[in-house]
């Protein structure tokens, strides 16, 4: 009897912390800055300052938990920051496990979103069916091509700018005879970066060998350390870190850590600027921007030419870049390892791919 | 032998009271689940009661909502099902991940390899997924009995193993080669024998149909008959069922058997259901497995109340969706409310464990083995 007393009570007393809590700090403290919590409802812009009424409008951005992930971020932005132009209502849907992308393209439709944009390739497979269910909803997938039609894919010309990576690294290391690469699975999709960046590496020193590694997974980064310490045992001084931007960590502890031992090896990062000053061993990198994508999937949505089917973006669009030459700053530059000559040769090519005097399209990996 | 007694007034009285003297515990958890979730989205600047308000309209309250849930329920309720039998009936055991992966995985590979007309498919992929689990957890059951190990550990360590060999099968074996999207690790999808929607327009899936069955099953095996019996015998006091003559080694087997085929079938219905192919990390990443022993525990391992404690764990979820949607309160809130939940009540089985140990005749192990020692 006094113990249940004393659970009611106890509970009694939380309950009450609570509403004083919530009463004191609602309107007391802003929304916590670190937190990309969704803003459910922009303020409408001026309405002077947009042609037509958006204000009906609505948005939903699907992505995994963004925290302080740049890759969805640059699409989140994007999102807000438009919002804010046009005046249209947004809001943004974080995945926690892999089922909700499904759950949330569908919920999406229910709560009358009017375009759904998917930010990572687990878009591609889920909005794929939904787009046959909903038809007065527009899909669209950032970073995968969707099988289905009726959804808006873009994916990135991976080729091209790896080739200009291949170009700035084949300048900077002009001597070297194996240059090493780590990837995540050896698919088609992978292969459009690995030929982009030998075929870039070999107009500069055509006697220039390679040495791939695969590690199946994206997440796992004791591979990654394992082939680079491997690769750099094998001769090579420079490794391309191809698993993804986030178990490239091991490739680049194994940098710092051989770095140590006086064998240094030299790498470059994948889809967000990843140099930075902690590690002057990432010499440079290739960009996936998702804000220009999104920024081109809304644009195109608003003026009412936003069809389905596949658009491929490049140097051309700055959706796909190379740090230090699509970028005018990067977190760091590490000056003695990547000299100007190195970037200004990458910029000159950059320059003709997207003049259109110079194309690289990667064949099929088993025609090779 | 005493004459049946009529449903009359004082039955039904002692009939509502100890029903709810069974609410009591998970009604308090789940309330206490509640003030402490409202307390971090009042920490977070939401204003609690019209957050959790929205949660539970998210999750229950329309047609769409409620479909979304039972989908998201189904998987739930057989791994709740998997784990109730297996600790109600004294053999403690974590393994219905394990056993889900890879009911799933080997269901999807028949349901692509088998041919003829859809129910005939359909059948057979979900008996094969029921045998995936079941040798898997007869794998479990051998390690345990031959080696003397905890089957809690064993089965525990096993559901990485289980989640690695799919993971494999999936990378190299029999990965989609028809996939747009070369990024997923997935199989090959199933065209034809999938189960069908029950309604159209929502995802909830004749799966759940199953899984109601299955309860009533379960129900059935575990009130009526004389393996349930036995089962309940060895759950609630080991030492007065072994002196009773039930033989314990065949309990085991018998039991965790069952229980990996129901995990297993949990699996294959996934498949068949609601994602029509095995994608790598496709049971762990929700975690219906771990959700399934908390719905088992918050239902005191009885298989109706399971079906609605899986029920409303699906809908926190559902709901936590839709709150981040509408409001932007993340919806890590939902984890937070569950584990309080879990925490509340799994403290019911520490005292009740030490109350027994309190007890004038102190419990001690069976000789060779002590399988039975951690159930209260």
């Amino acid at each position: 009897m006094k113990k249940s007393r004393f659970f009611a009570l106890s509970l009694l007393l939380v309950f009450s912390i609570v509403t004083l809590v919530s009463g004191c700090a609602s309107p007391a403290s802003p929304p916590a800055p670190e937190a990309p919590a969704a803003e459910t409802a922009a303020p409408p812009a001026t309405p002077a300052a947009s042609e037509a009424d958006f204000s009906h409008l609505k948005v939903a951005l699907i992505s995994d938990p963004i925290g302080t992930e740049q890759f969805i971020l640059q699409a989140y932005h994007k999102v807000e920051e438009m919002a804010g132009i046009h005046g249209f209502q947004w809001t943004s849907m974080e995945c926690s496990d892999t089922a909700q992308w499904e759950e949330n393209g569908r919920a999406a439709a229910n709560e009358g979103y009017d375009l759904v944009i998917g930010v990572g390739w687990q878009a591609a497979e889920p909005f794929s069916a939904l787009a046959d269910e909903f038809d007065h909803v527009h899909y669209a997938v950032i970073d995968a091509i969707a099988g289905n039609d009726k959804v808006t894919s873009i994916g990135f010309n991976e080729t091209e700018g790896c080739y200009v990576l291949g170009v700035m690294i084949g300048t900077a290391f002009p001597d070297e005879t194996l240059y090493g690469y780590v990837g995540s699975f050896q698919t088609q999709a992978t292969y459009k970066y690995r030929y982009g960046f030998s075929e870039g590496v070999k107009s500069v020193n055509p006697d220039a060998e390679f040495m791939y590694n695969y590690t199946n997974s994206y997440s796992d980064t004791s591979l990654p350390y394992e082939y680079t310490t491997q690769q750099q045992a094998a001769g090579a001084t420079f490794i391309f870190g191809g698993v993804a931007a986030s178990a490239n960590a091991g490739i680049y502890q194994a940098a710092l850590d051989l770095a140590q031992r006086g064998t240094p090896v030299y790498t470059t990062g994948l889809s967000v600027d990843q140099t930075t000053p902690d590690n002057p061993y990432i010499i440079g990198g290739a960009l996936k921007n998702t804000g220009s994508c999104t920024e081109i999937i809304i644009s195109q949505y608003l003026d009412g030419t936003l069809s389905g089917g596949a658009q491929i973006l490049g140097l051309k669009e700055n959706a796909f870049g190379v740090v230090h030459v699509t970028t005018d700053t990067a977190n760091y530059l590490n000056e003695e390892m990547m000299p100007p000559e190195a970037i200004e040769a990458a910029k000159a090519v950059a320059a003709k791919i997207i003049a259109g005097e110079l194309e690289i399209i990667a064949p099929e990996e088993s025609a090779n | 032998m005493h004459h049946k007694q009529p449903l009359g007034n004082e039955s039904l009285r002692h009939w509502l009271r100890r029903f709810a003297g069974d609410l009591k515990q998970p009604a308090l958890a789940i309330f206490a689940g509640l003030v402490v979730g409202g307390m971090v989205i009042a920490l977070s600047g939401f204003h609690p009661l019209t957050a959790i308000g929205s949660m539970l309209k998210g999750g229950f309250g329309s047609a769409y909502y409620l479909t979304t849930t039972l989908t998201r329920a189904t998987p739930i309720i057989f791994a709740g099902l998997a784990a109730a039998l297996a600790w109600g009936s004294g053999y403690p055991s974590l393994g219905a991940s394990g056993q889900m992966i890879l009911g799933a995985l080997v269901c999807s590979q028949a349901a692509v390899r088998f041919t003829g007309p859809p129910l005939w498919v359909i059948t057979l992929s979900l008996l094969c997924g029921m045998l995936g689990g079941m040798l898997y957890s007869l794998l479990a059951a051998w390690i345990s009995d031959r080696f003397k190990l905890y089957l809690l550990i064993v089965t525990l360590m096993l559901n990485y193993i289980a989640d690695y060999i799919a993971s494999y099968t999936t990378t190299y074996l029999v990965k989609d080669p028809f996939g747009a999207d070369a990024s997923a690790i997935q199989t090959q999808r199933i065209e034809s024998g999938i189960l069908p929607r029950i309604f159209t327009g929502y995802t909830v899936h004749w799966g759940f149909v199953i899984a109601l069955i299955t309860v009533i099953a379960i129900l059935f095996i575990m009130k009526k008959t004389t393996f349930g019996y036995r089962a309940r015998m060895g759950g609630l006091n080991p030492r007065f069922a072994e002196y009773g003559g039930i033989n314990s080694r065949r309990m085991m087997y018998g039991v965790l058997l069952l229980s990996g085929a129901l995990a297993g079938l949990g699996g294959a219905c996934e498949v068949l259901g609601a994602r029509f192919r095995y994608v790598d990390g496709m049971i762990t990443s929700p975690g219906y497995a771990w959700s399934g022993i908390i719905a088992s525990l918050m239902a005191n391992n009885h298989p109706v109340g399971i079906f609605f404690s899986s029920i409303f764990l699906a809908g926190l979820t559902t709901g936590g969706g839709a709150i981040e949607r509408s409001m932007g309160v993340p919806s890590e809130v939902t984890t937070i409310i569950q584990s309080v939940i879990t925490l509340l009540i799994t403290a019911r089985f520490v005292v009740a464990v030490r109350k027994r140990h309190a007890s004038p005749a102190p419990y001690t192990p069976p000789e060779g083995g002590d399988l039975h020692e951690s159930q209260p």
